[in-house]
């Protein structure tokens, strides 16, 4: 092997092993976001883990707290006075069902709601194949969030999207908007995030795209459910019955390019 | 007196933001490339972009932004390391570490994995050369080292990862 073939499988490989892995346009939008706020110029900036961990060690403070307390009332003065012995809050991981899977991506920095309407959870949100369309090793369609809940919520920006493959689940190759030939066809404009406000009962759109076609050295998979991650993180929601056979494309194994979740279809209505 | 400092403000805020815009996406594939996990690596680049506000003073002027504001990150993924508080988190994370690799192919999987050994100094030249593809010149201003220093960091890096690419070479 010569020094250039070696620096070109090396660059190849680079690309093949990081590529996949590398956040696309939203990711940059969160880190202006969180960077260029002021309370991140001049003030203290909680990171999102951090601030996650806060949150997590709130509650625990919280409900050991409550436990204490209602220890310490249930036991009377039985401890001769002394304070009750702190409750130790359990650490629960998150369960399985068939509908809702913990495949939680926390959105490093959360889009603020709209006059107190929350993010949509994935326990509000059933999800459905709305329209399908494509051809010629190129396929696209519209993945349907429905809120099934009993008061309006949001949805912003990209959700992440998760197969099951070989009973395994498996993270897919998803790029934003990355300019596919389906998803880049209305006139050269790609679809944009924007917060969408879903009343109870109403539908939300992701636009995909995915090639069946073997392109790369990456082998095809097929997959016949889709686990979506809403954009804030969380549980994800489980679509069923949806077979799709996944193939390479703009860098990534098992392809699938998504625009950010929007208002309306994107296929079927005379845009793509 | 105060609208004129806030509308001060604004506008170098509009500026540098305008200025680091165009930077982020090779900061995020760099700090991806450092750190090998994409929350990882977008944490180190907020990070990076909250620093490189504040000591935007600190820049000489007619200083390329790029490899400035790509040593910040680099050394942001340096100093991150996962605290006690973000082990707490791990298990809420999705299977994709495990899943991701699984989809890998095998020369990715190695590839990551040799990556990981290298001392951070020599896997950032690696990494710059070879996959952000930047100049011998660029890989020292970014790495804060002379170009012969950076030419010998890459060269390591090379002879540290033959071995692998050519294991998986053969393989396939």
């Amino acid at each position: 092997m010569s020094d250039d073939h070696i620096e070109d499988t090396l660059r190849a490989r680079l690309h093949e092993a990081i590529d996949p892995r590398v956040q696309g346009h939203a990711a940059e939008e969160r880190v202006l976001a969180a960077a260029m706020r002021p309370a991140g110029r001049f003030g203290f900036r909680v990171g999102p883990r951090i601030g996650a961990a806060i949150a997590a060690a709130t509650v625990v403070l919280v409900v050991g707290g409550a436990l204490g307390v209602s220890l310490a009332l249930r036991r009377g003065t039985s401890n001769n006075g002394h304070p009750a012995p702190a409750a130790t809050a359990p650490v629960i991981a998150p369960s399985f069902s068939p509908s809702v899977f913990p495949t939680a991506t926390p959105s490093p920095t959360p889009s603020p709601s709209l006059e107190g309407i929350q993010p949509c959870a994935a326990g509000v949100l059933t999800a459905r194949l709305h329209d399908q369309d494509g051809a010629a090793g190129t396929l696209g369609g519209d993945i349907a969030l429905r809120n099934g809940g009993r008061v309006a919520c949001t949805l912003e920006g990209y959700v992440n999207l998760h197969g099951v493959i070989d009973g395994r689940v498996v993270q897919l190759g998803v790029t934003h908007s990355a300019g596919g030939p389906l998803l880049n066809n209305n006139n050269g404009t790609l679809p944009t995030v924007r917060l969408v406000t879903l009343q109870p009962g109403q539908n939300a759109y992701v636009a995909f795209e995915n090639s069946d076609v073997p392109n790369g050295p990456t082998p095809c998979a097929s997959t016949q459910t889709l686990l979506i991650t809403p954009p804030q993180g969380g549980r994800a929601v489980s679509l069923a019955g949806m077979p799709l056979t996944l193939c390479g494309g703009f860098h990534a194994s098992l392809w699938i390019d998504i625009a950010p979740v929007s208002s309306t279809p994107y296929y079927g209505t005379g845009t793509a | 007196m105060t609208a004129t400092i806030d509308q001060h403000l604004d506008e170098r805020s509009m500026s540098f933001e305008a200025e680091l815009r165009p930077l982020l996406g090779v900061a995020l594939r760099l700090a991806t490339a450092m750190r090998l996990e994409r929350n990882d690596a977008e944490d180190a680049v907020q990070e990076a972009a909250l620093r490189a506000w504040r000591r935007r003073q600190n820049r000489r002027p007619g200083t390329n932004l790029r490899p400035w504001f790509l040593a910040i990150v680099a050394n942001q993924c340096r100093e991150t390391r996962r605290a006690r508080w973000a082990s707490v988190l791990r298990f809420a994370d999705p299977p994709e570490g495990a899943a991701a690799l699984a989809a890998d192919s095998a020369g990715s999987v190695d590839i990551s994995r040799a990556l990981r050994r290298l001392p951070h100094d020599i896997r950032l030249a690696v990494v710059l050369r070879f996959y952000l593809d930047l100049s011998f010149e660029e890989v020292a201003a970014t790495s804060g080292c002379s170009l012969e220093a950076a030419r010998s960091r890459v060269r390591r890096g090379l002879t540290a990862l033959a071995a692998t690419l050519i294991a998986s070479e053969e393989r396939s």
